[in-house]
Order: structure tokens, then sequence, then C-alpha cells
């Protein structure tokens, strides 16, 4: 820690950006990691003493992580803002959500929530940290425009706001004691979906779980390696033993999911409990898959777990989902008397969702703008541009329903669930699943 | 008897609007939008600049022809798409025109005195004893308000201000924005146009193939005067390729810039974008005709123009003949078609009024842009504009109507939002406070 302030100092003291933009992050790092365990001991134990120890580290968490952003602005010039590969797209990203969260936190009054948005932002955290490619990258033409600051920035505030909103959601639905199964079902359904799309469907057709390999460009740079074969496939290698634990992660989900759906047909009770006992279970096996898969992919000389970034992180959000589901199982009546009365997250979810909408409103519209002035045409039903427009159309579905039907409650939050659900798609899947132009976002 | 006749037309316009602004149309037509947005991104879609020859090929297969027809190669601007849009469009309109109507009847019939149905309708009410201070204090408040109208009925004062009843419209302006951009995207697939062109250095063009091959004329040649590229030092990253393009008409110059990703070239409704680039061999054509002599570098099987004219023609095959490399080209002039092999730094041969002479082969760079006309994209941008300030309304305005009656040493209070009940109710508790003096 001191070293690291020595560095920060220094670096300041001699004017070199870019390395003291480097040991901002790792402060940062740290700072995030300080605030997640504090609001996580406020939450246990609900000392106020925890909770501003979490609060004052998320300040520092966001000052430095601001700081280091600024830096590496300035260290790649003005033409150049600091989100143009994944590295940086990841760390804006956190960013968003540190900002969005302090504002919610100190105009709304919430301190519960922080110990569950706060291990999202550790968890993109960590991501960005595991990228090989740090550098700062020079931007190939189509990026070279001020309409790309507005349109990513916009994006990392509205996603994390409507991060926000999902949290409260979540926490609503709760509160409001909906039943543990309907949170076992959909977490595993999520965990299924995560496995199929980070290994693209290689799970079961192949049995294995391959990953993208990083190669060495002729020019030097890192990067993943792009469609090359005239089928357009990535290069990619299995990781030895993850296929069968994968495959076993898949089919436990499958069978969770199966009992939560059976519970949900009977009066609750015997049912629920199973359900709750096979979430542990695919928590234990999904930590234990996750483990191997980094220690394995970690000894593999040509593979590289940041050049897998959206299979990453659509496993460790499904570990965290799963996460979520067993604290709620086994702290739950701790949990129910620490959050606020339903009603009032049901309102701080829809003020979330008024912040995020006309964000992502302005992320479709800036990028039509940008795209006319790039390619020619404001709209071209690019995998990427059609599901921003379905999340924005479940938002305005969460909207419209609560202004005209008057839909509170269950119905609305589970709204806002799906449209979270759409933004990771929109943000993770999309570049998983479906090829398109926004590809310069994956470069490792 | 006329007047039951009007009547009954009414109902039945009444009805129509009411089906075509129905919640169940809504859903009909956003289910199947979402599934033709599904088939359009599953199912791999044409590639527009496919050549005519390709295109024929394919469409000897029956299944091929059959999927083209009915639209599922080319999803976005098939018939039954721009239907489902333009239904969607109507859905809103009259979904719009409803709404606009009823709030308007609503902001119409407002009482300007606090009678008791009044009271039970604005919602939320107080009472609270008044004194002499108190109609002072209630007209300041209700002043911030909006223009206060004070009546005096049956020995009761009443007051009664509002502020803007477009503060109501926010969700209606939000609607039309969305038709502005549902226009803009229906005039685009319906007449705005979209092409490739490859420009040698030196080369010009004034026609273009757009969709389905189909050749568009420009008013105007377009010249290519230079093409320049850079890399990032030391790496095979572009970092810039840009164009030099000349606008000529009758003639005469009439513009010339360098165009860049993202820094097109507008010339009338015509916009220039930079798309592409690449290296090839051009066969160098010497044209001579009446009032013309030029040179043109040429892109094999894509239709040239002649500088200034409205005659064109196309270079579709070569052969080697002999160690002598032959070029077959094809001209249109005044509507006759004439057709020879020009033998390379052979004699020229007569096609029409023109005499034409294959002078070389040249290697070099050409340019790949993209050429449209789209009228809709200034609707969209209004749309997005619109969409912005009927949101703000929408989000953060709420049109507020307050009313008091003061009589027999007690005021009572009422207010009506349109939005943010919280917030009127703070106002009301502050303003009953403020009578009580």
């Amino acid at each position: 820690m001191g070293a690291l302030l020595r560095e920060i100092a220094s670096g300041l003291a001699s004017g070199q950006a870019a390395p003291t933009s480097a040991a901002l992050f790792d402060l940062s790092f740290l700072a995030f990691i300080a605030a997640t365990i504090g609001y996580l001991i406020y939450l246990g134990a609900r000392r106020d003493t925890a909770w501003r120890a979490g609060f004052g580290c998320g300040v520092l968490a966001g000052a430095s992580l601001t700081g280091a952003l600024a830096l590496r602005w300035i260290a790649a010039g003005w033409s150049h803002p600091p989100f143009t590969n994944m590295y940086e797209s990841l760390v804006f990203f956190v960013w968003g959500i540190i900002v969005v969260y302090l504002v919610v936190e100190v105009r709304w009054r919430v301190k519960i929530a922080g110990a569950f948005v706060l291990p999202l932002a550790c968890l993109a955290m960590g991501l960005a940290s595991l990228s090989p490619n740090k550098e700062i990258e020079p931007l190939v033409p189509a990026l070279q425009s001020v309409w790309l600051h507005i349109h990513v920035a916009v994006a990392s505030i509205g996603y994390a706001a409507f991060l926000t909103a999902f949290v409260f959601a979540v926490l609503f639905l709760f509160k409001d004691k909906v039943r543990m199964a309907w949170f076992v079902a959909v977490a595993a359904g999520f965990v299924m979906f995560a496995v199929l799309a980070a290994s693209r469907g290689a799970v079961l057709l192949d049995g294995e779980f391959p990953m993208d390999k990083t190669v060495a460009s002729p020019d030097g740079w890192m990067k993943v390696a792009l469609p090359g074969g005239a089928e357009g496939q990535y290069e990619k290698t299995a990781v030895p033993g993850a296929g069968p634990l994968m495959l076993a992660t898949l089919f436990l989900a499958a069978v969770t999911a199966a009992a939560a759906v059976a519970a949900l047909r009977r009066p609750e009770g015997g049912v629920d409990k199973f359900a709750a006992q096979a979430t542990f279970a695919l928590f234990v096996l999904l930590t234990f898959t996750g483990a191997w898969l980094l220690f394995r992919a970690a000894q593999m000389p040509d593979t590289r777990l940041a050049a897998n970034p959206y299979s990453l992180a659509l496993l460790v959000l499904a570990w965290l989902f799963v996460l979520l589901v067993v604290v709620f199982h086994w702290r739950r009546d701790e949990l129910l008397a620490a959050l606020p009365a339903a009603d009032a997250l049901d309102r701080l979810g829809y003020k979330a969702v008024m912040v995020g909408f006309p964000l992502m409103t302005l992320v479709i519209v800036t990028g039509a703008v940008w795209a006319n002035k790039a390619w020619g045409r404001p709209w071209g039903w690019d995998p990427k541009e059609t599901a921003s427009l379905v999340t924005w159309i479940i938002y305005l579905l969460y909207l419209h329903t609560r202004l005209t039907v008057g839909w509170t409650g269950r119905r609305s939050n589970l709204i806002a669930i799906v449209g979270f659900l759409s933004v990771i798609f929109t943000y993770l899947g999309v570049n998983l699943l479906l090829s398109g132009l926004h590809a310069y976002a994956s470069g490792g | 008897m006329p007047s039951e006749k009007a009547e009954n037309k009414g109902d039945f316009v009444e009805e129509l609007l009411d089906w075509l602004a129905s919640l169940r149309l809504t859903v009909f037509t956003m289910i199947f939008l979402g599934l033709a947005v599904l088939l359009g991104t599953i199912v791999p879609q044409i590639d527009i600049s496919l050549p005519r020859q390709a295109l024929a090929e394919k469409m000897a297969d029956p299944v091929w022809r059959l999927m083209s027809r009915s639209g599922l190669l080319d999803v976005f601007h098939s018939v039954w798409f721009l239907f489902l849009v333009a239904l969607l469009m109507v859905n809103l309109a009259a979904c719009t025109i409803r709404t606009v109507r009823r709030t308007r009847r609503l902001v119409a019939a407002t009482s300007e005195i606090l009678d008791d149905e009044t009271e039970t309708k604005a919602g939320l009410t107080t009472r609270v004893r008044a004194t002499a201070a108190s109609l002072g204090a209630l007209e300041r408040r209700f002043a911030a308000i909006g223009p206060v109208q004070r009546t005096e009925k049956n020995g009761a004062v009443h007051l009664f201000a509002q502020n803007s009843p477009l503060f109501r419209y926010g969700v209606v302006i939000v609607h039309c924005s969305l038709l502005f951009v549902l226009a803009g995207a229906l005039v685009r697939a319906l007449v705005g146009v979209e092409g490739q062109i490859a420009l040698p250095e030196g080369g010009s063009v004034n026609v273009f193939a757009a969709k389905n091959d189909e050749l568009m004329r420009l008013p105007f040649d377009v010249r290519c005067e230079k093409f320049a590229m850079e890399m990032y030092p030391g790496t095979q990253r572009p970092k810039e390729y840009r164009s030099t393009l000349s606008v000529w008409q009758d003639g005469k110059k009439i513009d010339e810039q360098t165009i860049r990703v993202n820094h097109p070239l507008s010339v009338g409704a015509f916009h220039f974008y930079q798309a592409s680039y690449g290296e090839d061999e051009f066969p160098v054509l010497r044209l001579t005709g009446p009032g013309l002599t030029t040179e043109l570098p040429v892109v094999a099987q894509q239709v040239q123009s002649i500088p200034g004219r409205r005659d064109g023609f196309i270079v579709d095959q070569a052969r080697r003949e002999a160690e002598t490399l032959e070029v077959h080209v094809l001209l249109t002039a005044g509507g006759d078609q004439y057709d020879a092999w020009l033998r390379e730094k052979g004699p020229a041969q007569n096609l029409g009024p023109y005499a034409v002479s294959f002078v070389g082969v040249r290697q070099g760079y050409y340019t790949g842009v993209m050429v449209t006309a789209d009228p809709g994209v200034r609707l969209l941008y209004i749309g997005f504009g619109v969409f912005f300030v009927g949101l703000f309304l929408a989000f953060y305005t709420s049109h507020k109507r307050v009313w008091a009656r003061i009589a027999g040493g007690e005021a009572t209070l009422a207010v009506s939002a349109s939005r943010n009940r919280e917030a009127a109710k703070a106002w009301l508790d502050e303003t009953a406070a403020a009578a009580k003096g």
C-alpha cells in the first residue's frame, strides 16, 4: 500500500501519466475490495462503523479510478478517450457503477445495496486486471470520432444505472417474499445459458470447453485470433478437463432448474428445500469448475484468460447469481430485517430506470448519428444494434406499464430483471454469439 | 334522419379509432416485428453488393427463389416488414390522437372554483383554520405556480392556479417523436438509395449500382483526385485513409473535398462516405468524342460513365492474345450498344460517337466510396430531438392545478398533479402551514 502511494506520488511529481494511471488503478482495485468487505460486514452485522469504512473506501475507489482514467486519457491525447478496447471498456463500466452507486446511496440513503452492487464492480475490476494488453492502443479510423466519447460514456453510465435498478428489483422480490424456487429457477437457467454461451455450444456439441487463443500478430500487438478461415471460425483450443466439468455443471443446473419448476407447482414446503440444496450443490460445483478453468487456462501457454472476457464475465456473473440465491436462502431472516420496505425498494428501482432509460436512448441515438457519419446508414440491424433496441423496448415496457396501467410490485420488477438480462446479452452475449460491427470492443 | 346517421358515422369512426389505438394491436404488431427481426438476424441476409450475375445464378434454385420472393433474404426491406412498421405507426398515431383528445377535455373541464366535485376529483385535499392573513399568504403561494384566478361565489372566496398544461403532454410528445423516427425509417426504405463505387485515382463516375444492381445516375461527375493512406508507425494498423474527391458539373469543378472515415462529403441530396480501399490493376482507356478527350482508369465489371455525358460503358472481359492483353468493352451511347475487343497499346476503335483505345495498365490504389441519398434521415434526427424534449416533460415536469376556498374561517386546499404525487403532497403541506400564518 505504502509502495503504491509512493509510486503514485513520484509518478505525479515526474509528470509520467501512464505508470501513475496503472498504480492508481491498483489502488482503486484494493479500495474496491476493502469497500466490498465493509459493506458485506455491514450487511451481516449492521455496524455503522463497517458501513462508514465501506463508504469511505468506495469514495476512494471511485476517486482513484477517476484519476486513473483521466491520466490514461492525458497519456493518449484528447482524441483518444480511455474506453476503446475491452480492458478500458470494463474499467469505464466499473467507473459508471461506482459513480451511479455513490449518487444513489447519498441521494436516496440506501446503505445495504452496496453489498450487492460492489461485488459486481470487483468482478469487473478483476476481469480488467487480467487483461494482458493494458497498453494504449491506437484507434482504427472508424473509432476516430467525437461520437465515440459520448456513445461509450453514456453506455457505461446507463448500464450502471440498469445494474442498480436490477439490484433493487431483486431485493424487492426478495423482500416481497417471492418464493425461493423462483430465484433458483432463474439463477439455474442463467447458469445453463452462461455455460452454453461461454463455450458457444461446444460443451454440449463436443463435450469440450474451448477458449480463444491469443496470438501475437506480425506487428507485435497481442490480440485475439480474429475470424480466420472461410467459415469465420475463431482459433480456439480446448481446456483439458474443463469439458466434463462444465457438462456436469450444465446437467446439475438443469436438474436444479427442473426441481425449482417442480416445486413451484406445489405448495411451499419440502420440495423448495430440495431446490435450495441443489442450488448449494450447484454453487460448489460451479466454484470448483471455475477454479479449475482459471487454473488450467493459466498453465496453457497460448491461451490467456483475458482473450475470453465475455466468456469469463458470463461465467462469473452466473456464479454471483447462484451465490446470491445461496445467501438469500441461508440468511433469509437477517436479510429481510435489514432491507428497507418493499415499496421503497420498488420506487428506488423505478428511479434508477428513469436515469437509465434516457441514457440508453442516448446510446442508441448517438450510435445512429455516428453510424450515419461513418457508414452512411443510421441503422443497419447489426446484432449489437438489434440487441440494444430490444433492451430499450423492455425498459419502455417497464415504464409504460407503470405509467399507464399502474403496474408496480412483482410484475414491474420482473420486467426490470428481464431488462437487465437483456443488458447483459447486449454487452456480453452479442459479442460471444454473433459477429458484427462492434467487434473492435473484443480485442484483448 | 340525418342527425342519427351522423351519430352512427361518428360511432364508427370512434370504434375504428379505438381499435387502431388498442393495446391488442400494439402487442400483435410488436410480436410480429420481433419475429421478423429475429428472422433477419438468424437468416443470413443478402449482400446488396452481390452482382447481378451471381444473383441470377442463385435465382435458378427454386428454394432460393421462394425465400427471396418472400422477403426472407432481405427482411428489413420486405413489403410485409414495412407494412408492420406502418401498422405500428398507425397504432401509435391513433393512440396519440386519443390521448390528446382526452387530455384536452380534462384540461378544458377544469373548474376555477373549488366545488364539491372538484374537491373529490383532486385527490389531495386538506383543511386549515383561516385567519385574516390566510388569503394573502395563499395568493403568494399560488402565484408561484401560475396566474391566480380569484372568484367570489356564495360568500366564499375561491382561488385557482395552474402551471402549463403542456407539462401533461410529455408522453404525447414522446409518441410523436417515435412517429418521426418510424417515418424516417419508412422513407429511407422506400425512396432512399445506397450503393458502392470503386474509384481509382483519376477515375470519374456519374452512375453507381444501387440495390439489385439497379443503375442510379448522379446529376454530376465525381472524380477521385488522390487517395492516400497512413499506418501507425511500426504496425499494420491503418491510421487513416482519405480520398480527395472533386465534383464536376457542365465541365466545371464545383467542389473539391477530402473525405475520411467519419467525415463524408455531401453534394445536394447525395452523400459520399469513405468506406474501404484496395490495390489493383486498372486498364486505362482513352476516349475521344465530340468535344471530349479523356483518359480513364477503369474498374473491371463496374459500370463506368463518360464524364459529363449520359453514356456509359463496362469492361467485362480480359484475355491474353499472343502475349498482348485485350479487354472487351461494352459501350452504350444514345440508346445504342456497341462492343469491341481492344488491344493494349493498339489502335483506337470507333464505338458509336467515340473512338476508344486501350492505353495500358496502371497499378495502384482505388478508394471504396459508399454513396447514399436518404431523405429519411432528417425526419429521424427531428424525431431524436423531439424525443428528449418529450421525455424531459414526461419525467421531470408535472401539470399542477391548485385550488383554495375560504369560507367561514376555514380554508380548504386541493391539489391535482399529473405525476409525482409526493412532491404535490409536500407542496400542499407547506401551503397549509403558510395559510395558518
